[in-house]
C-alpha cells in the first residue's frame, strides 16, 4: 500500500468517483472535510455508502475526529459500514486506547469478528513525535501510521513554510519508529493542488527517509505517490 | 413510420415537410444535382448611378436593398460565438421594419442571441436551422415549443450540403466580417473581432441570393488577406462594433486538470495507440473541451515517443493543435473555426494552418470532404445507447441543449471514432437501452471510452482482435451500462407530448430523429 486518499465523508458525488483515482486505499473523511453541523448526516452518509460501492480490492478507511471532539460517535456510527479500519487524527496513548475500546464495542455490537477493524493513528502533536514509539504500541490494531505537519509545528510554534528542514526531525522519528515496529508508515498530505513540483520535491524527501507511501490530497496526486513510492 | 435506426418518426412534418427517412450512415452516397441561384450583377463603379454603391449607411438601408420580406430566410455564422452582436442587430432592424415569418439559418446559436426569443414570441422569426446551439434561452424557447415550425438540426457537413442542393435556400445571407473593404473583401483574421477563419458562411456567400458584409473594421481596398472575395459580396455596411471580444474567443483553452477527466484521455490514448493509429501520416481532430485536449496530449506524448509526424489535425482549431502544428507533429491544420487567441493569430499568418469549408470540411454528397482523411476523431456525448447511438441534442430530460456540429460528419468519415465521457453525468448513467434523440447512429461509432471502463462497437472485429490481449479495461457495452446503473440507477422515463419541436437531420439530409416537446 503506498496511496491513501482523502475523500470528503459527506460528498455524494466524490464518494461516487472515490474508486476511480487508482489508490490502494480510500480514507473517507469526517474530520477536516465535514464541518460541525453536517457532521450526524455525514456518519450516516458513511453507514450506507460503504458498503454499497465495489472497491475493487482498495483499502477502506474512515478518518475520524479526535476522540475527544466526536471521534466515538463516529466510529459508532459511521462504523456500521465496517471499514477495513480507521484512521485517528492526534492520536496519542490515551486516545489510542479509547479508540480501541470504541471499535471493540463495534465489533461486538454488529457481530464483526474481534480484532477485524484496523487502526492507523495520526501521529502530529510535539508529544506524540516525541513518544512515537510508546504511541504505536498503544493498540495492537494498529497496522500503519501517518504522519501530518500542521498540528505538530503548531504546538511546536513555528511557522508553516515551504522549508522542509523544520519538519526532518518529525519526519524522521516518526518513519524510524513505525519501521523499527515493522510497520508502514504514511506521509503528510500536500495540499496545494496546484503545487504539482512542490508536492513532487516533498513525495520524494518522504520517500528517502523512509516513508512508505503518502497521503493524496487530491486524486490528481495518486498516480505520481503510486510511482515514487513503487 | 420507423427508419432504419427504429425511431418513430412521420412521414410528413407540419413545418417541415415530407420526411426522407434515415437510411444508413452511407446509404445516400451517390450522385446530386446542386441548385442554381441567381445573383445581382454590378456595373463599374464610373458607371453607377447615385446610391447605387455597396457601401450602405446602415444595416437598415441593407435590408431594405435587399428587398428582405415576410416568408424570406436570413442566414448567419457563428465565428464570433457568444460575443457574436450581428444576429441580434440584424433581427432588430427586421423586427423594428415590421418583417414577419422570417426563417434564421443560424450555423450557431448561443446564450448572447437571448433577444431572438422576444422575435419568435412576436412572429417575427417563425422557423430555425442550426449546426449548433448552446444550452440556453433559445434553445429553451423552442424546447418549449413557442417556436411555430420545428427547427431544423442539421450537422456542420450537412448545413453546406442543404444550402448546395437547394433544400435550404438562404434569401439573404449576413456575414459578421472583422475585416472588410468597401467592395466586399473580407478576411476573419484582422480587426477588434477578429474571430479567425470565417469557414461556415463561405456555402451561404456562394448560394444566397444576396449577401450582406458587417464591419467593424472597414479598410481601405482590397482587405489582405481575402477569404470571401468581393464577387460574391452585395452590400456592405460599417457599425460600431460586431462582437464582444470577451465571448468572441477564449484567452486560452486548456487541457483539463481534473483527475478523472485526464484518466480518460490516457485511456483514450492508450486504445489509440493499441489500435494501430499512432503512424507516420495521422490525422486526428478533436473538440475544444478540457478531456478531448487531454486526449490530444496524450496522443501527442505517443507521437513524439514514436517519431511519428501526422498529415492533419482538423475541426475547430485550439492553441494546443497550433502547437502541435509549429513543433513538427502535424504538416498542415484543417480549419473551420478558432477558439482561442493563438489558433485566430495563427490562421491569419500561417500557410499551413488552412481553412476549409463547412462543405469541404463534412458535406458528404461532394466530391470527398476532409472528414473522409480523418484517422482519429474524439468525440462527447450526452447519452450512449447499447447499439452505440450518440445523442448531443438533447439532455435526458428532453431539453434541447446542442446539435451535431460536426458529430456525425467525423463520425462517419474518420477510421475509428471514440466516444470519450465520464460514465456519470449529473448523477446519471449516459448509457441507455436508447438515447433520448439520435444525432450519431451507431454503426458509425466505435469506441465508448469512460471512467469506469471502455466498449468496442461489436461491428469493429478489427478492433476487438487487435485488443484482444490489451490491458484496457474493455467490457461489452450492457455490462458497462449495468456498472453506471448500479451507481446511479435508471431514470424514469420522460414523458412527451405529439408536438414535434425539433428535426434532426443526419448530413444527408434525410431524418434521423425527432424532438418531441416534453410535457
Amino acid at each position: 500500500m503506498k496511496s491513501i486518499l482523502l475523500i470528503n465523508g459527506n460528498d455524494p458525488k466524490a464518494l461516487l468517483n472515490a474508486t476511480l483515482y487508482g489508490a490502494d486505499a480510500l480514507a473517507y473523511d469526517l474530520h477536516e472535510s465535514v464541518d460541525e453541523a453536517n457532521k450526524d448526516a455525514a456518519r450516516l452518509l458513511l453507514q450506507e455508502a460503504l458498503p454499497f460501492f465495489d472497491y475493487g480490492g482498495a483499502g477502506v478507511f474512515v478518518r475520524i475526529n479526535p476522540m475527544a471532539e466526536g471521534g466515538a460517535d463516529d466510529i459508532a456510527v459511521a462504523g456500521k459500514g465496517k471499514p477495513q479500519a480507521f484512521i485517528l487524527p492526534r492520536a496519542d496513548v490515551q486516545s489510542l486506547a479509547q479508540a480501541d475500546a470504541a471499535i471493540a464495542a463495534l465489533e461486538a455490537e454488529n457481530g464483526f469478528a474481534a480484532g477485524s477493524i484496523k487502526l492507523l493513528p495520526v501521529i502530529e502533536s510535539v508529544a506524540s513525535v516525541e513518544n512515537a514509539a510508546a504511541v504505536i504500541a498503544a493498540s495492537s490494531r494498529i497496522t500503519a501510521v501517518i504522519f501530518s505537519a500542521a498540528t505538530f509545528l503548531q504546538e511546536l510554534g513555528a511557522p508553516v513554510s515551504a522549508d522542509t528542514a523544520q519538519l526532518l526531525y518529525a519526519r524522521s522519528k516518526v518513519a524510524l519508529s513505525a519501521r523499527a515496529a515493522g510497520l508502514p508508515v504514511f506521509d503528510r498530505p500536500w495540499a496545494d493542488a496546484k503545487d504539482k513540483a512542490g508536492f513532487e520535491a516533498d513525495a520524494r524527501l518522504a520517500r528517502s527517509l523512509g516513508f512508505t507511501g503518502k497521503l493524496a490530497a487530491n486524486g490528481g496526486q495518486v498516480p505520481l505517490i503510486n510511482e515514487i513510492f513503487a | 413510420m420507423k427508419n432504419v435506426i427504429g425511431r418513430d418518426i412521420p412521414e410528413y412534418i407540419e413545418g417541415y415537410g415530407e420526411v426522407r427517412p434515415f437510411k444508413g450512415a452511407y446509404a445516400s452516397i451517390d450522385s446530386r444535382t446542386r441548385t442554381t441561384i441567381t445573383r445581382r450583377s454590378v456595373k463599374p463603379g464610373n458607371k453607377l448611378e447615385p446610391g447605387e454603391t455597396k457601401l450602405l449607411a446602415s444595416i437598415e438601408e441593407a435590408v431594405k436593398k435587399t428587398g428582405l420580406k415576410d416568408g424570406m430566410t436570413v442566414s448567419f455564422h457563428h465565428h464570433l460565438r457568444n460575443g457574436d452582436y450581428v444576429t441580434n442587430m440584424v433581427m432588430k432592424v427586421i423586427a423594428d421594419l415590421g418583417i414577419k415569418d422570417i426563417h434564421v439559418a443560424a450555423t450557431g446559436i448561443f446564450a448572447c442571441h437571448e433577444p431572438l426569443v422576444e422575435y419568435i414570441k412576436s412572429g417575427v422569426i417563425t422557423g430555425m436551422s442550426v449546426n449548433y446551439i448552446s444550452p440556453g434561452p433559445v434553445a429553451k424557447a423552442i424546447t418549449k415549443g413557442l417556436l411555430p415550425k420545428p427547427a431544423v438540426f442539421r450537422s456542420h457537413g450537412g448545413r453546406p450540403r442543404a444550402v448546395e442542393a437547394g433544400d435550404l435556400h438562404v434569401d439573404v445571407a449576413f456575414i459578421a466580417a472583422p475585416c472588410c473593404d468597401n467592395y466586399g473583401n473580407i478576411n476573419g483574421t484582422q480587426g477588434k473581432s477578429a474571430c479567425g477563419v470565417l469557414s461556415y458562411i463561405y456555402p451561404d456567400a456562394q448560394y444566397a441570393d444576396q449577401v450582406v458584409a458587417v464591419t467593424d473594421n472597414l479598410v481601405p481596398y482590397p482587405a489582405c488577406p481575402i477569404e470571401i472575395t468581393q464577387d460574391f459580396v452585395d452590400y456592405v455596411v460599417q457599425v460600431d462594433s460586431i462582437g464582444d471580444p470577451n465571448g468572441i474567443v477564449s484567452g486560452t483553452t486548456r487541457v483539463t486538470s481534473d483527475p478523472i477527466g485526464l484518466k480518460i484521455a490516457a485511456a483514450a490514448a492508450e486504445l489509440i495507440d493499441a489500435t494501430g493509429y499512432i503512424r507516420e501520416g495521422m490525422s486526428f481532430q478533436t473538440g475544444a473541451g478540457g478531456t478531448s485536449l487531454a486526449v490530444a496530449a496524450e496522443v501527442k506524448k505517443r507521437m513524439q515517443a514514436k517519431g511519428v509526424v501526422g498529415s492533419f489535425g482538423a475541426g475547430g482549431i485550439t492553441a494546443y493543435f497550433v502547437e502541435m502544428l509549429n513543433e513538427g507533429l502535424f504538416r498542415a491544420l484543417f480549419d473551420v473555426q478558432d477558439f482561442d487567441l493563438v489558433s485566430v493569430a495563427s490562421a491569419g499568418s500561417n500557410p499551413k494552418h488552412m481553412a476549409m469549408s463547412g462543405s469541404l470540411y463534412g458535406n458528404p454528397h461532394n466530391c470527398g470532404p476532409v472528414v473522409n482523411n480523418l484517422d482519429i476523431m474524439i468525440l462527447g456525448a450526452t447519452e450512449i445507447d447499447t447499439d452505440f447511438n450518440v445523442n448531443v441534442v438533447t439532455g435526458s430530460d428532453g431539453t434541447i441543449m446542442g446539435a451535431s456540429g460536426g458529430h456525425n460528419d467525423t463520425a462517419a468519415g474518420s477510421k475509428i471514432s471514440i466516444v470519450v465521457t465520464n460514465l456519470l453525468k449529473g448523477r446519471l448513467c449516459v448509457l441507455r437501452d436508447q438515447v433520448t434523440t439520435v444525432t450519431s447512429p451507431g454503426e458509425t461509432i466505435d469506441a465508448l471510452v469512460t471512467d469506469r471502463g471502455i466498449a468496442i462497437n461489436p461491428r469493429r472485429t478489427d478492433l476487438l482482435e487487435k485488443l484482444k490481449d490489451s490491458n484496457l479495461p474493455i467490457m461489452d457495452i450492457h455490462e458497462l451500462k449495468a456498472i453506471g446503473e448500479k451507481l446511479a440507477g435508471k431514470p424514469d422515463p420522460v414523458e412527451y407530448t405529439d408536438r414535434i419541436v425539433g428535426v434532426v437531420e443526419y448530413r444527408d439530409g434525410t431524418v434521423i430523429d425527432v424532438v418531441r416537446q416534453p410535457r
